[in-house]
């Protein structure tokens, strides 16, 4: 069984703010990105720095939704724009 | 253009007078509390001491390191940005009929291949520090650093024009802007509720300003107020005005060129 943490409004405003902060820097970048080399290449990255303190997570959250919202922009800057 | 330049002399004038009347103004009735970090320092929800002198007394002294940053931006641009969007002053220096272009600069392909994944794995851990820095050492200072680290590594693999990361000057100048202005306005709302200016506002009627884990509460603090928002203000900003210099200082390298031919 996988332990997630605590997974509450209050534990994941500020990974949600890092995705935005993360798609505000992906729709600035015009090359076309990996997606599955860089989810797998940020799970490690984000074991390895793991949770910030009292955010009792598994790994760094906020690195891995700031991933994301980067992809997401990149995504969007290079398909739908 | 004539409408929007006055509109935004307007703009800057009643910033100048509404932010210098309350700077002076703090001068003036000078009373120093616990500051900016009082929940922080007398409930010890910090778990190391660089934390603890991260805000500490230091909202002031944060604000002048923007300033300073905005200056030194402003001045870069004064003395390196007449090339970047004026290079007619060149042909009449140096009698050059040739054009002044950019040159493909770069480097080669092993870096090129590198860089780009070294430069987003740098902004990612720039957001994750710029996030952290109400209770870890870190920041926002250091986190725009190092995103603005990872625009320098991939300009200079790349080349200007040729740069994976299109941070251009109307993004620059929207998020310096944005930062700065979130933080005096950050300050103000504490001068509204506390009359200290840039006191840390714990909850703004009744409600948590940033939503936190429930074991920073309990350790006997309602929440950890505005300093994370101040911290991606401070952040964003840093962010743009690094990249700015970067931008104007790798310019310069057009005209050495232009120069030497």
């Amino acid at each position: 069984m996988i332990n997630y943490g605590v997974i509450t409004i209050n534990t994941m405003f500020l990974p949600f703010i890092g995705l935005i902060m993360g798609f505000i820097l992906g729709r600035r970048i015009t090359v076309k990105l990996n997606v599955w080399f860089y989810l797998i290449v940020g799970l490690f990255i984000g074991y390895l720095l793991g949770a910030l303190p009292y955010y009792e997570f598994p790994m760094s959250y906020s690195f891995l939704l700031s991933l994301i919202g980067l992809l997401l922009g990149n995504f969007i800057n290079k398909y739908l724009k | 253009m004539g409408v929007l330049s006055s509109n935004r002399e307007i703009a800057v004038s009643l910033s100048f007078i509404l932010f210098g009347s309350v700077i002076f103004y703090s001068i003036y009735s000078i009373d120093v509390v616990e500051g900016i970090n009082a929940l922080y320092t007398s409930t010890y929800i910090i778990p190391n001491y660089v934390t603890a002198v991260l805000f500490d007394w230091r909202g002031f002294d944060t604000l002048g390191e923007c300033f300073i940053l905005i200056n030194s931006v402003l001045v870069a641009g004064m003395v390196f940005g007449k090339g970047l969007f004026n290079r007619g002053f060149l042909k009449e220096l140096y009698r050059d009929k040739k054009t002044c272009e950019d040159m493909d600069l770069g480097f080669t392909p092993i870096i090129k291949v590198l860089a780009i994944p070294m430069s987003i794995v740098l902004m990612l851990l720039g957001i994750v520090v710029i996030l952290g820095g109400h209770i870890t050492p870190g920041g926002g200072f250091q986190g725009g650093s190092l995103i603005a680290a990872a625009y320098v590594l991939a300009i200079i693999s790349f080349g200007i024009r040729k740069c994976p990361i299109n941070f251009s000057h109307k993004f620059l100048e929207t998020l310096e802007s944005f930062g700065a202005l979130t933080f005096l306005i950050l300050g103000l709302l504490g001068m509204a509720i506390s009359g200290y200016y840039l006191f840390n506002v714990g909850e703004i009627y009744g409600m948590n300003p940033f939503p936190s884990p429930l074991s920073i509460a309990q350790n006997g603090s309602l929440n950890v107020g505005i300093i994370p928002y101040l911290n991606m203000a401070v952040g964003l900003k840093v962010l743009a005005g690094l990249s700015t210099i970067t931008t104007l200082l790798i310019s310069e390298r057009i005209i050495f060129k232009n120069i030497k031919d």
